[in-house]
This record gives C-alpha cells, sequence and structure tokens, in this order.
C-alpha cells in the first residue's frame, strides 16, 4: 500500500484533503516491523510521530526490579507516539512500546508536521483526541491497578475486550491484569456459575453482558 | 588509646624543649664568642697603648693623638668585659692613672722627670704584662664557664633524647597491636566483600590485643555487631519461613471457606456473591503477599549469599 493511501485509511487524517495528504506523504516514511520489535524505549527521544496502521502494540515499563509492568494495548489505527509536551518539536516516550503482532508503522517528521499542518490549525482536535485518550488509557489503568478487586479486572477486561482475552493465554491474561493464574481460575468459575459466561473449549462468551459491566461498573 | 595520646603529647613537649635547648645553647655560645672577642681586643688596645706610651718616651716630639684613640677604644670596650674580679679592675684604674701621669710629666722637662718617666714607663710596662695575664685568666674563666654550662645542657640533652626514643619506642609497640587489629578488621571486610555475604562472619580474636582497653572495646564492639548480624538474618529467615507456612494455612482455610460458600450459596444471594467476591480478593492478596514473602527471603539470602549465585 502507497504512503498516501495509508494516510488516507487512518481516521485520524480523514479531515485532510487531497493537497494536504500529498504534503504529508512528503514527510512520512512507512515501516514494517516484526513481533517482538521494540519500537521505543522509554524516556527516549524521537523526532517522529509514529501511527500504528497494522498490526497489535504493547506499552510498558520496567520497575525497579526488572519486571514489565504492563499499561495497555494499542491497536491499529492508533497513534504510538505519546504526547508528553505539546509545545515541544521532540517527543519524548512515557513507556516502552513493543509489537505484539507484525505491524506498518507511518513515521512522520514531527517537526515538519508541527510547522506544516498543527501551526496552521489542522488536525489540531485529532491531537487533541489522541490525548484524551490517552488519558482514557490512565484512567483505565489507575481504575485496573488502584480501584478494582480481582473479579472486577477480569469482567471489565471480558466485557472490553473479549477478543484478546480469548486469543491470549490465561498466564498472559494474570500477567496483564496483576493477578495470579489461581484468582483468574476462581474469578472464571465463579462467573460461570453465576451464569455471566459460558467457558467453551477455553474459550469464554459472555452470557450475561449488563451484570458483567455492573461488576465493575458498580464499584 | 588514652595512654598514646599522653605519650603522644609527651613527645611533641619534649621536641619542643629540645629545639629551645638547642637554641639556648647557640645563644650562648654566640655570648661567649662575643666576649672573648672583647677581651682579645682589649688586649690589643693595652698593647697598642703600651707601644704608643714607649713611642712617646723615645721621641717627645711624637703627637698624643694615637696614644689618646687607643686609650678611648680601651675604655669605651671595657663595659663588655666587665666582671667581679676586682685585680683586674684595679689594674684598669692604675693603668689608666699611669697613662695620664706619663701624658702629664712628658710634656715638662725637668732634671728628675727622665727618671721619673722611665720608671713610670717600667710601671706602665709592668702593668700591662699583669693585665694581659690577668685578661688571659678571664678567657680562661669564661671557657671553663662554658665549658661548665654545656656539659650541664648535653645531660639534659641525652635525658630528653633518652625519653623521647623511649616514648617513641612505647608509641611504635602501642600503634603495632592497633595495625593488627586494623589488619585484622579489614581482612574480615574484604573477606565480606570478596565474597559479597554477610553470612557467618567470623568475630575478632581478642587474645592479642586485650591488653589494650580501647583496642579491647573496639573489638567487643565488632564482635558484638557481627554477633547481632548473624542473629538477626538468622532470626529474619525463620521468620519469613514461618511467615510463608502461616498464609499457606490461612489460604488453605480460605479455600475450605470458599468451597463452603459454593455449596451453600443460592442463585440469587447476592450477599453471598460479594462474600465470595471478598474472599477470592483475600486469597489473592494472600498469595501475593506468600510470593512476596518468598522474594523477600530470595532477595534476603542473595544479599547475604551472593557467592552462590556468581558462581552460578
Amino acid at each position: 500500500m502507497s504512503i498516501k493511501k495509508t494516510i488516507a485509511s487512518i481516521d485520524f487524517f480523514a479531515s485532510l484533503n487531497e493537497e494536504d495528504i500529498e504534503l504529508l506523504s512528503s514527510i512520512s516514511t512507512i515501516h514494517n516491523y516484526t513481533k517482538n520489535y521494540i519500537v521505543h524505549y522509554e524516556k527516549k527521544s524521537n523526532s517522529n510521530l509514529l501511527f500504528l496502521t497494522h498490526g497489535l502494540a504493547k506499552s510498558y515499563k520496567i520497575d525497579k526490579h526488572n519486571n514489565e509492568v504492563f499499561l495497555y494495548h494499542i491497536y491499529k489505527n492508533s497513534l504510538l507516539s505519546e504526547i508528553s509536551n505539546i509545545n515541544s518539536k521532540v517527543l519524548v516516550s512515557f513507556s516502552n512500546i513493543e509489537i505484539l503482532e507484525d505491524a506498518t508503522v507511518l513515521s512522520i517528521n514531527y517537526q515538519k508536521f508541527y510547522d506544516y499542518f498543527l501551526n496552521k490549525n489542522l488536525l489540531c482536535l485529532e491531537f487533541a483526541n489522541e490525548v484524551v485518550k490517552h488519558s482514557k488509557h490512565l484512567q483505565n489503568l489507575v481504575n485496573r491497578e488502584f480501584i478494582f478487586d480481582s473479579v472486577a479486572k477480569v469482567a471489565m477486561m471480558i466485557a472490553s475486550d473479549l477478543d484478546m482475552f480469548n486469543k491470549l493465554k490465561r498466564h498472559d491474561i494474570s500477567l496483564i491484569l496483576h493477578i495470579q493464574p489461581a484468582t483468574l481460575s476462581r474469578v472464571l468459575t465463579r462467573l460461570k456459575r453465576n451464569n455471566i459466561i459460558d467457558i467453551l473449549q477455553g474459550k469464554i462468551k459472555i452470557i450475561d453482558y449488563i451484570a458483567l459491566e455492573a461488576i465493575y461498573k458498580d464499584l | 588509646m588514652t595512654n598514646i595520646k599522653i605519650a603522644g603529647a609527651f613527645v611533641f613537649l619534649l621536641s619542643i624543649l629540645l629545639a629551645f635547648l638547642f637554641n639556648n645553647i647557640t645563644k650562648q655560645n654566640n655570648l661567649n664568642n662575643e666576649r672573648l672577642n672583647s677581651i682579645n681586643q682589649q688586649k690589643i688596645f693595652i698593647q697598642e697603648i703600651s707601644k704608643n706610651i714607649f713611642s712617646a718616651y723615645k721621641d717627645k716630639n711624637i703627637s698624643n693623638s694615637k696614644l689618646d684613640n687607643s686609650i678611648n677604644r680601651l675604655f669605651s670596650n671595657i663595659e663588655k668585659i666587665k666582671n667581679k674580679n676586682d685585680n683586674t679592675s684595679s689594674l684598669y684604674s692604675d693603668f689608666y692613672l699611669k697613662i695620664q701621669e706619663f701624658k702629664n710629666l712628658n710634656k715638662t722637662t725637668t732634671s728628675y722627670s727622665s727618671i721619673i718617666i722611665e720608671k713610670l714607663v717600667n710601671n706602665i710596662y709592668k702593668i700591662n704584662l699583669e693585665l694581659t695575664i690577668e685578661l688571659d685568666k678571664l678567657i680562661y674563666m669564661y671557657q671553663k664557664e662554658l665549658q661548665n654550662k654545656l656539659n650541664i645542657y648535653k645531660n639534659i640533652e641525652y635525658t630528653f633524647f633518652f625519653l623521647l626514643i623511649t616514648l617513641l619506642i612505647y608509641l611504635f609497640t602501642q600503634i603495632k597491636k592497633i595495625l593488627i587489629f586494623i589488619q585484622k578488621f579489614l581482612l574480615i571486610s574484604k573477606k565480606m566483600i570478596k565474597n559479597s555475604s554477610i553470612k557467618n562472619l567470623e568475630p575478632l580474636e581478642e587474645n592479642s590485643i586485650s591488653t589494650n582497653v580501647s583496642l579491647y572495646d573496639a573489638t567487643t564492639n565488632f564482635n558484638h555487631f557481627i554477633h547481632k548480624a548473624n542473629a538477626s538474618i538468622e532470626y529474619s529467615i525463620k521468620s519469613m519461613e514461618h511467615s510463608c507456612k502461616s498464609l499457606e494455612v490461612v489460604e488453605s482455610n480460605l479455600e475450605n471457606l470458599l468451597k463452603f460458600l459454593y455449596t451453600m450459596k443460592n442463585k440469587d444471594n447476592s450477599d453471598l456473591t460479594k462474600k465470595e467476591d471478598v474472599i477470592i480478593q483475600s486469597l489473592e492478596e494472600l498469595i501475593t503477599s506468600t510470593q512476596n514473602l518468598k522474594n523477600l527471603k530470595n532477595d534476603l539470602n542473595e544479599l547475604i549469599s551472593q557467592k552462590s549465585n556468581t558462581h552460578s
């Protein structure tokens, strides 16, 4: 797929006309990454604005004991870079970004993007939306880590991303949710016994979505 | 440690006293040299005066200026060699009187004057000899006096020097003991660093350094610290093992409670569902705590015995 078509396929650039897309494609490149590739490390500066056009990535940090702390998944058609300072011409990443499935990344020269678009009040709303999305990720993170108990954590993940839940191994899910595998198993048994979910050949099926949502929304 | 401080202070004090003594000896030598120099000058002036008188006696036309000059220099210098020797003083007075008498008589010429002047010249010559002998005696006396003083100073110096050497030897033996202690202390510390381990620390031996109170205290304190460290590690490991076992028992009890809840629960009993959620969360926290405790125990084991890790 050409750069122009790739740009046109991203929702973020939907408001641009042909001329702007042409201009944007002149300052952009496309990169293909394989699984487990680290797109950028935390606290490192980057001069390019990155979009995930295809594939899946995860954001994580490393704690003082060298353990990986999962933050959130980044799905296709999303901004990979983190906007830490709107006035800066350089992007400094808060977390590490690792590719989980073979991915295509659109890389745009941020300095020129800033001059050609943001300075001319183009794509500002979209840019603000991405910051809000990022804020939403952090809200979910706070809920998951400080507010929710184990049952609510599992219920939220099943309700919000069932496909991902079924795709991942139970061990990986327990790592993502920061709960013990035994607890995950207990929660799933509890949800199944309450007829909220069903488990068929290891795959989860939601039976009572309202009851499932109520578990974490009531907290 | 107090002994070393006192010995150090004495060494410092003795060094100052020795320096003061050397300085005093130098001053005494200078003073004596100055005196001897003055006495020798006196002898020269007396000889000059006698020579001038003899010349004036032979030739009355010769001016008295040279003689007056020598007399002035002789008596201006006399203060420097003043001493208790009355004999020298009376000889000086006599010498001066005779010179004055000669000067007066030499200007006049009578029938008896030549006889009187000749007698006067002989007297002056005699006093000149006596004065020279007296001045030689004075030189000898000063030299003897100086020698006596130097002997006293020398004895004091030898005493101080002997004391200094004794103190230095004492200091050296004390410091040697401290060095042995430090060497042992460093050896144990080095061992700890080399092995990266604080497991089974060996205490310092007390036998060789028990005579020194400060070192004995330091050794006791260090050994006390080592015993405490060893005991703390042992207690910590045991406590963590007990805690882990206790948590596992609690976990098992909670599991039983959960099973009990499953069996007694109805479909619509939301209260029991909430309680079940609480127990699930408690179990989760319990397992996490057990794991954290095990991790902590592993960390402690690694901390106290990293050697095994580096080898593996």
